[in-house]
């Protein structure tokens, strides 16, 4: 008798995704495992028993707030096929957004008009997703959260059903159906009235983005409190722009004084400016390991890590940094017992451009199936600034030039000069492989994929497979369409064999 | 007195030894519902169609 042979797959239900049971990693590892999801209840724990009835009124308002039920779920997915030193550093750094986002969750709750006016609501000052905080280092009193990470971009993490919600509702009012669905999830969150209704003021970029440009008219209708738009330079790199980011830097300042009442605190901004630059100091030798073969950092976590510090912390939050030293730790442990910590990999890979938010967990089946090791994806190389500490008015550059290096910014409207700093990355980063993210409804990056498959010429070390995705809508190009084409490149192109072939063709549309 | 103060050593014994226990049962029960996944099982099947319920019940100042 023949003993069917058990597959990964076998462990989900279909359709769904939800796995029957959670997965085996030899003993010492699956326990490692469970300890760290009891960690991550007491996160959630502590996170409720911050003002309890307003979560909880929250948690029943808002269909985003509902989506975030889905993230131990979530985490699972981006831990799959983990062990080791490798595992160790993804839980440390999920720890460390878990508390950060829930900390940004619980005030937002807290600051929340609708569940009745409060004190907290006006020491709030709510910045748009592209910009951090550090600004608000000179303004101890006040707090800052995001307008739309947790409603958009976070939300279709967890769970991808929650932008097409909001993305009918503007499609809905006859607004283009090929607009950037981040913007148009933005809208979408506007139209059905789905802002917590918190903020003393709002700070927004800018960006050379059409659908960008067009929808924040609308979103702007619903943010009843002055708000300051950022207008800094794109051409960063010609110095003549510094006097006028400067000049724009303290006019945010004025803003935010007059918006509050809250005065600029120098010495407090400086001693926030160092703690951001140890942020930036440890990412840096996190990257001196991400080069070697003996590197723990990789798959889906590193890059959401880096996200969660340039969009929330910037010297800020403690968690981001006692994380960094820990897996720092971590990662130098590795290195001198030359410890293979990602022992399935065949290749290494960079992901470059807009990926699609709904298979955040894209790296992990990367690995899994054809033994690609993601190292970076393109967000870990946003920001990443040091910022002068000599004079008040090179810091303000220095976090000017933060705001100019932001997400997408940088990369995607920021020139083809910056959009082909991949190649570079990939050397420097020893990959073979580029992923390169179609993002069907990115025309910054659209318009550039003829400039993009030209420079491929000048590089021919490096295989670039191009994956289409509709960002934040499953529904057009679903993961297992972005499956397929990744089948495709490395049966046709490479010419190789899947590590698992349960793994390569499977439905789970309708899961999380 | 002697034996009052001895029933409630016992009867206060009793008690602890009941907590001890049900503070270990948690583990066990704790590693059975990770293993087997009845978290998210629970919140996909059935938390998260009821909050659905409610969210689509909601009355919202729907406009552009």
């Amino acid at each position: 008798m023949i003993k069917k042979e058990k597959l990964s797959r076998d462990r989900f239900y279909d359709k769904t995704g939800i796995a029957k049971h959670r997965e085996w990693r030899g003993l010492k590892d699956t326990f490692y495992d469970y300890t760290q999801w009891v960690v991550n209840l007491g996160i959630m724990g502590a996170f409720v028993a911050k003002s309890p009835i307003r979560i909880m009124r929250g948690m029943i308002e808002y269909r985003w707030f509902g989506s975030y039920l889905g993230s131990l779920h979530w985490i699972d997915k981006c831990m799959e096929g983990l062990e080791g030193p490798a595992l160790r550093v993804a839980h440390t750094q999920m720890h460390a957004i878990m508390n950060t986002a829930t900390n940004h969750i619980a005030n937002m709750m807290k600051g929340d008009r609708r569940f009745g006016d409060t004190k907290e609501a006006s020491k709030q000052v709510i910045f748009e997703e592209t910009m951090g905080p550090e600004i608000l280092g000179g303004f101890p009193k006040l707090t800052p959260t995001l307008m739309e990470a947790m409603q958009g971009l976070v939300g279709a993490y967890m769970d991808q059903t929650l932008p097409p919600h909001y993305i009918d509702a503007v499609e809905h009012y006859g607004l283009p159906s090929d607009s950037c669905r981040l913007s148009a999830t933005t809208v979408g969150v506007a139209i059905l009235d789905d802002y917590p209704r918190n903020g003393a003021c709002l700070i927004v970029n800018n960006m050379p983005c059409d659908s960008s440009t067009m929808n924040s008219q609308l979103v702007r209708r619903r943010f009843d409190i002055p708000e300051f738009i950022g207008s800094l330079p794109m051409r960063w790199e010609d110095e003549k722009t510094d006097k006028y980011a400067l000049s724009r830097m303290k006019k945010m300042i004025s803003f935010i004084e007059e918006s509050t009442g809250e005065s600029f605190d120098e010495k407090a901004f400086f001693e926030m400016m160092e703690k951001h630059n140890i942020e930036v100091e440890d990412e840096q030798a996190q990257w001196e390991y991400m080069a070697t073969p003996y590197t723990p950092y990789g798959a889906s976590i590193v890059n959401l890590f880096h996200t969660t510090m340039y969009a929330f912390s910037g010297g800020r939050v403690p968690a981001i940094n006692r994380a960094q030293k820990k897996c720092l730790e971590i990662a130098k442990k590795a290195y001198e017992d030359k410890v293979n910590c990602f022992p399935k990999a065949r290749h290494r890979a960079i992901i470059w451009a807009g990926p699609g938010c709904y298979f955040f967990h894209f790296a992990n089946w990367l690995y899994n199936c054809w033994g690609i090791l993601v190292i970076a994806q393109m967000d870990n190389f946003e920001g990443c600034t040091l910022i002068p500490t000599d004079s008040l008015d090179n810091a303000l550059v220095g976090v000017a030039k933060s705001y100019e290096h932001g997400i997408m910014r940088r990369h995607l409207t920021g020139g083809y000069e910056h959009l082909l700093e991949f190649w570079e990355l990939a050397r420097r980063f020893n990959c073979d492989i580029v992923v390169m993210n179609e993002d069907i409804t990115c025309k910054g990056a659209l318009g550039l994929s003829g400039v993009v498959n030209d420079s491929m010429k000048n590089y021919p070390e490096i295989k670039m497979m191009t994956i289409p995705n509709d960002l934040f809508d499953h529904r057009t190009i679903s993961r297992n369409d972005m499956r397929r084409e990744v089948n495709s490149f490395m049966t046709a192109v490479m010419q190789e064999e899947p590590l698992d072939a349960s793994l390569l063709d499977f439905d789970d549309y309708e899961g999380w | 007195m002697q034996a009052c103060w001895t029933l409630t050593i016992t009867k206060g014994g009793n008690a602890m030894k009941k907590l001890m226990l049900a503070a270990l049962a948690v583990v066990p029960a704790s590693m059975v519902i990770y293993w087997w996944n009845l978290d998210n099982k629970l919140i996909f099947y059935v938390v998260r169609p009821i909050l659905n319920k409610i969210y689509d019940s909601q009355k919202r100042d729907v406009k552009l």
